[in-house]
């Protein structure tokens, strides 16, 4: 019987496979070719393959049992080896001592055993080995040579890493301790919550809270200006006044990851008493000693600056009258008391702001910001009234001063500050030209 | 005394000498002794004692010199101390180094101890015909002798496949005695 085979080189199911033909006995050559047609069906699709020993002439049956045997075998030896292909290494070995399960129960046993090597690598042990197994072998073998290559260096590294991490954390803890100590305030700021996580001047731990901050002796008034922080730079140096300007503190910020949370640091520094100082000190280098107002070197540096930056401003020129004449007739205190009166006047009536200068002897300076000479004006009459006033009573001397005003505006000045007063100064002793021809007086230049 | 009762140390009349005899005495011919020289004594101790006695006291002679033997190996070959997974690779390595056996390890059980092991290539039965029965008494007794030292519990072990019955390796199942 002719096995039918399909398009994909498969036996076809139906009569040709399986249909009993005429229950003849075929003639020994009918039989001998059946057999040989079984053997290839066997070789073929051994599963398929079918004989019926009956019909086969009587000589030709004992081998026809035999064939059958044999294709039963191969059926399956063809079932074993499909399912160790699929890695099913935990079926059954066959019952058969066939020599044809021979290579196929090594390789499954040695599969066994390979799996079995490498559950116990996954579970970290490398004293596994490979033998007699050609290339894998050494394939394998050194797969595991090098993994415990990399476990010994990465427990050599693991070691390094904990031995820094503890030589940082003591480093951490002595620079916390030491910043403890401190006067600065060293404040982290959690940069998403802006809530203070840790604070040198809080409680012993570090941590600060809103309520124990609220209490805290050490609470910074500008700390809300610390919380709303979100400076972009890497490093950044700051100053801030408190708003009743108290105080002043240089603060340096920068972000940090504190306790794996984004974070800002900001170092706190209260320079209030070194600002004070270097007020102070520009105090002394501008001040003029007898009155207390600003002096010429401090007009011509603000006025260099004020022309450089070509700001409008408005200039008055104030000279005042009868100090020669006083501290003839009185001596000097008496003098320099009634300029010092006249300079309490004119700073009373001016912002602190407005800058005030004495130039030389009975030489003033009045400078403010825009130009305001209709103010100015006004002003110097309530001055001239209060002036007049208060000292009427003191001196036989009729208490007085003149001035000039001018307007300058940046954009168009080309005038130095000299020249400016030169014009100012000018337009004053014209005043007093004309005053004295009004009295009938002579004029005398030099008078001063 | 039956199988898996030896006790190490006890009355294991092997001689020390035994480990040694390969540097000694045989300057000449050296220490290895072909295969079919090992057979030949098995198989003629085999046949006689199964002739005099019977095939199970013959098994159980078998199985009780293998476990000597074992025990001995253990002692005087591998070192005891080592970790499971340690142990077994120097029993590999030891198994190849004195020519007995390619000892492979397809199951273990740590919680009870059970193990499934293959002996490929090994001296008694590698090769042979196919005769229809297990015929790896003395290895099952060495295997046992071998885990009852290390692991200090009683073992056994017991050949499930073998070359003897149309298997390439030999497989043994051991497990601690109950």
């Amino acid at each position: 019987m002719m096995l039918e085979v399909n398009e994909m080189g498969l036996p076809e199911q139906g009569p040709a496979a399986d249909a009993p033909e005429e229950a003849q006995v075929l003639t020994v050559e009918e039989s001998c070719g059946r057999l040989s047609q079984y053997l290839r069906d066997i070789l073929r699709d051994a599963e398929r393959a079918r004989l019926d020993v009956d019909r086969l002439s009587e000589p030709c049956r004992a081998l026809g049992r035999e064939l059958e045997a044999f294709r039963d075998l191969a059926a399956e030896l063809v079932s074993y080896s499909s399912r160790l292909s699929k890695g099913n290494l935990s079926q059954a070995l066959p019952d058969s001592g066939s020599c044809l399960y021979s290579g196929l129960k090594n390789l499954h046993a040695n599969l066994k055993h390979l799996t079995w090597q490498a559950k116990q690598v996954t579970k970290g042990d490398y004293a596994q080995h490979v033998a007699h197994l050609g290339e894998f072998s050494d394939a394998f073998n050194d797969m595991i040579r090098q993994l415990r290559e990399r476990e010994v260096q990465l427990k050599q590294e693991i070691v390094r890493a904990r031995r820094r991490a503890e030589i940082i954390t003591s480093y951490t803890e002595m620079l916390v301790e030491l910043l403890d100590q401190r006067e600065e305030w060293l404040l982290v700021v959690d940069q998403e919550n802006h809530e203070i996580i840790h604070c040198n001047k809080g409680h012993r731990d570090g941590k600060g809270n809103a309520a124990y901050c609220e209490k805290c002796r050490h609470r910074l008034p500008i700390q809300h200006r610390l919380l709303d922080w979100a400076g972009s730079e890497r490093y950044q140096v700051w100053e801030v006044e408190e708003e009743n300007s108290a105080g002043c503190y240089r603060v340096i910020s920068f972000p940090i990851e504190w306790r794996e949370r984004p974070s800002f640091v900001h170092i706190v520094m209260d320079v209030t008493a070194e600002k004070m100082n270097a007020r102070h000190l520009n105090d002394d280098i501008y001040q003029d000693a007898d009155t207390g107002v600003r002096n010429r070197q401090f007009l011509d540096e603000f006025m260099g600056q004020v022309l450089r930056e070509k700001q409008d401003i408005t200039l008055c020129y104030l000279d005042l009258e009868g100090v020669a004449d006083i501290n003839t007739s009185y001596g000097r205190k008496v003098g320099d008391a009634y300029i010092q009166n006249f300079v309490e006047i004119v700073r009373k009536n001016f912002r602190s702001g407005d800058t005030f200068a004495r130039i030389k002897d009975d030489k003033f300076c009045l400078m403010l910001t825009g130009n305001v000479k209709h103010l100015i004006e006004r002003k110097m009459d309530e001055i001239l009234t209060a002036f007049q006033r208060d000292d009427d009573r003191v001196f036989s001397h009729r208490c007085n001063f003149r001035y000039c005003i001018l307007e300058v505006e940046g954009e168009y000045n080309v005038l130095s500050l000299d020249k400016l007063l030169e014009e100012a100064e000018s337009a004053v002793k014209r005043q007093k030209r004309k005053q004295r021809r009004k009295n009938r007086e002579p004029v005398d230049f030099d008078i001063w | 005394m039956e199988y898996g009762e030896f006790s190490p140390g006890g009355d294991n009349m092997i001689p020390a000498a035994c480990a040694e005899v390969r540097e000694n005495g045989r300057e000449n011919l050296g220490g290895d002794l072909p295969v079919a020289v090992y057979r030949l004594l098995e198989y003629s101790f085999r046949e006689e004692l199964a002739g005099r006695f019977g095939k199970d006291v013959q098994v159980e002679v078998f199985r009780g010199a293998g476990y000597r033997a074992g025990v001995f190996f253990a002692q005087y070959y591998l070192n005891l101390t080592l970790g499971p997974s340690e142990f077994i690779a120097q029993l590999q390595r030891r198994l190849e180094e004195m020519r007995i056996g390619v000892l492979r390890v397809e199951e273990t059980e740590e919680d009870t101890g059970r193990m499934v092991l293959t002996m490929a290539e090994d001296a008694d039965c590698s090769g042979l015909p196919a005769l229809g029965e297990t015929v790896c008494n003395y290895d099952e007794g060495f295997l046992a002798g071998i885990l009852s030292t290390y692991t200090k519990k009683p073992y056994t072990a017991v050949e499930v496949d073998c070359w003897a019955t149309g298997d390439r390796v030999c497989r043994f199942r051991a497990e601690v005695q109950q």
